[in-house]
């Protein structure tokens, strides 16, 4: 495709946002997400879920822009109670609270704020540019895979997430299995006949994507919120102004263009989330910097880092679902959700068959950016008073909302329960420290890794060996059984290393 | 409870669910030209999980509270505040109770969703409140704002049916 056709798709994508028939979607998602982002405990993923049924009567298109902008604000509104509370909104946001809480108690959370507002909106418009320029090249290429090629590519999503974490790989191999094993009751993608239903009619269309995900994610929050509510604080730092200046853009340039891809890459594997961007943007400006010594303390080039790195995973997690149909954060995985949910499929394909929503998801990101960056700095005076609303006042609503969205898809009190049930798994799983993504990106991905290694297989005549003629099939398998491998060749390595010092 | 037991009821849960697919993978569909066949993505997925699950067994024997991640930062509080007459895990179960009995009610009985919804949040969000009476009002204000709210908005405006 010329670039003259993108421009001209992504302008009428732009124009899209900017009817009176959109925009007010965006402007109430960001807003919504600002707000969201600003509780410690409520996080974007939630929103979305939660939103979800809100959006069955309105255009792909409105839905699209309204999920967007609400994941777009939430990751930008963790920076308010991370500053001013010490409590990180989102989980994104964990990196900004060492240094914006010290700069506010010595008097200035306006500049905190005001550099970490700046900051998110410089990487949220540069990973908007890799979305732009990547999304279609990927697209393209990937047009040409087959089911060998989409098979190792949705087992390759599940290797990263339970490779890239910061816990055990065991247990987040797990968590990505019981998501593919929770996936499986229902129709058989292949030929069409239940399995696993218990000989229950209700389980023979299989346990739908939103209770489960609200479930699992929605309420094993909402119930380790409540277990963690003492530890909220009453009140936050009060803010009188918000001060950024365009020469921060020139005196921290290289820490936002280093964050800014570093947040979009990360951004781009699968599953792995905004809060694993922004660590790694706060480490690497850490070690790279002339004053290491002063993170920690109130650094701004530690907000710079962290908010940037952050902000930019949000158009890095929105390539791989554009192009390859593989989300690229848990929020994504929701977003992949209520595009199916919408009767979209999401993958290379979208150029084509469906090349206007596209421009429109990626006008959407950059219009919610703007927006994000003229609310936060004309609202968040008034906006941190969210962050002081107490726990018990937020969190029964919350499973009211749980329990609307998970009746509404199909209007049955067995998604409700379903809905309880996972929210049950979703908790053990946190108290065993088992991660929740692969879990969600498991769910998510199961069908489509089950369906295109059944095809390839039943094209092949059930011969494995047909995939030794699809060599990036072959390179992406090579590269999951590397990271499968890696934490014990790693482990091995330590010891022998342990054994060598000794 | 501590985070080695929790890792124990958790896997006692996997090894159940893992169980159960292997059980109903036996009665999967089997046709002749789908020589894969229903069955064998369950059965490698349920006793993959059986692996893994002997693995995080050995690995919490062996590795233990290693693997426990510090709790988050401490929180500035400093705070007026009267301290929550009950414990936090006691406001919790109890809040937790009252969600299901909601959910039991809006499944098994004909009480108007709001009804249902303004009782569950008002009591809920003492029971989370602790005790010490603080913000009635504002539980009572939210609980009515939610209940007729989400009544509202989705059969009026949404055309949604509520339970």
């Amino acid at each position: 495709m010329e670039l003259s056709s993108i421009l001209s798709g992504l302008g009428g994508g732009i124009w899209h946002v900017l009817t009176p028939a959109t925009m007010p979607y965006l402007l109430v998602g960001v807003f919504l997400g600002i707000t969201v982002g600003a509780i410690p405990g409520l996080t974007g993923s939630m929103l979305i879920a939660l939103s979800l049924p809100a959006t069955f009567f309105l255009t792909p298109e409105q839905a699209m822009v309204l999920l967007v902008s609400e994941y777009v604000g939430s990751v930008s509104g963790g920076l308010i109670s991370a500053t001013l509370l010490r409590m990180p909104g989102t989980p994104a946001s964990v990196m900004t609270t060492l240094d914006g809480f010290p700069m506010a108690k010595k008097g200035q959370p306006g500049r905190a704020l005001g550099l970490g507002t700046l900051s998110s909106f410089f990487g949220g418009i540069v990973s908007w540019v890799f979305l732009v320029l990547l999304a279609l090249p990927l697209a393209e290429a990937a047009v040409h895979f087959g089911p060998w090629e989409f098979f190792a590519l949705t087992l390759l999503a599940l290797m990263l997430i339970s490779a890239v974490g910061d816990g055990s790989t065991i247990r987040a191999l797990i968590s990505g299995l019981l998501g593919v094993l929770i996936a499986l009751p229902g129709e058989d993608p292949s030929v069409g006949m239940p399995r696993l239903t218990f000989g229950m009619p209700a389980m023979e269309g299989g346990f739908s994507l939103l209770p489960v995900l609200v479930g699992v994610y929605a309420i094993s929050q909402v119930v380790s919120d409540m277990l963690n509510a003492d530890a909220k604080p009453e009140r936050s730092v009060g803010v009188s102004r918000i001060a950024a200046k365009l020469s921060d853009l020139r005196r921290h340039g290289v820490n936002l263009i280093r964050s800014s891809v570093i947040g979009t890459f990360v951004g781009i594997l699968p599953g792995v989330g905004a809060n694993i961007g922004s660590v790694l943007a706060y480490l690497v400006a850490k070690a790279t910097s002339k004053r290491p010594e002063k993170f920690g303390t109130g650094s701004e080039e530690g907000i710079v880092a962290s908010e940037t790195g952050n902000n930019s995973t949000v158009g890095g997690a929105l390539i791989p679902l554009i192009s390859l149909g593989i989300p690229g954060s848990i929020a994504d995985a929701f977003l992949m959700g209520a595009m199916i949910i919408h009767g979209i499929t999401p993958g290379p394909l979208l150029f084509t068959t469906n090349s206007s929503l596209v421009y429109v998801i990626m006008g959407a990101c950059l219009i919610a950016n703007i927006a994000m960056f003229l609310m936060m700095m004309g609202l968040i005076r008034y906006l941190r008073r969210v962050a002081d609303i107490p726990l018990y006042l937020l969190m029964p609503p919350i499973l009211v909302f749980c329990v609307v969205g998970s009746f509404a898809l199909n209007n049955r009190m067995f998604d409700v329960w379903v809905m309880v049930g996972c929210g049950l798994l979703g908790f053990l799983m946190e108290r065993a420290r088992i991660p929740l993504a692969p879990f969600v990106i498991g769910f998510v991905l199961a069908p489509i890794a089950e369906a295109k290694l059944r095809t390839a297989l039943m094209i092949s005549g059930g011969s494995f060996l047909s995939i030794l003629d699809r060599p990036v099939a072959v390179l992406l398998m090579v590269i999951c059984v590397v990271l499968f491998l890696a934490p014990v060749i790693g482990r091995f390595g330590r010891r022998r290393k342990t054994k060598g010092a000794e | 409870m501590s985070r080695r037991n929790w890792t124990w009821v958790t896997a006692g849960v996997v090894v159940l669910l893992a169980g159960l697919a292997i059980q109903q993978a036996a009665n999967a569909p089997a046709l002749a030209f789908d020589s894969f066949g229903s069955a064998t993505i369950p059965y490698f997925v349920a006793i993959s999980l059986l692996v893994l699950v002997a693995l995080m067994v050995f690995e919490e024997l062996t590795l233990g509270e290693g693997l426990a991640k510090p709790d988050r930062g401490p929180a500035e509080t400093g705070t007026n505040a009267p301290a929550p007459r009950w414990s936090v895990g006691s406001r919790t179960a109890l809040s937790l109770a009252a969600f299901i009995v909601y959910v039991v009610l809006l499944d098994l009985t004909d009480i108007p969703f709001w009804v249902a919804t303004l009782i569950f949040t008002y009591i809920g969000s003492r029971l989370l409140e602790g005790g010490t009476g603080r913000g009635r009002i504002a539980s009572l204000v939210v609980a009515a704002l939610v209940a007729v709210g989400t009544q509202v908005v989705f059969t009026e405006f949404l055309l949604i049916d509520l339970p």
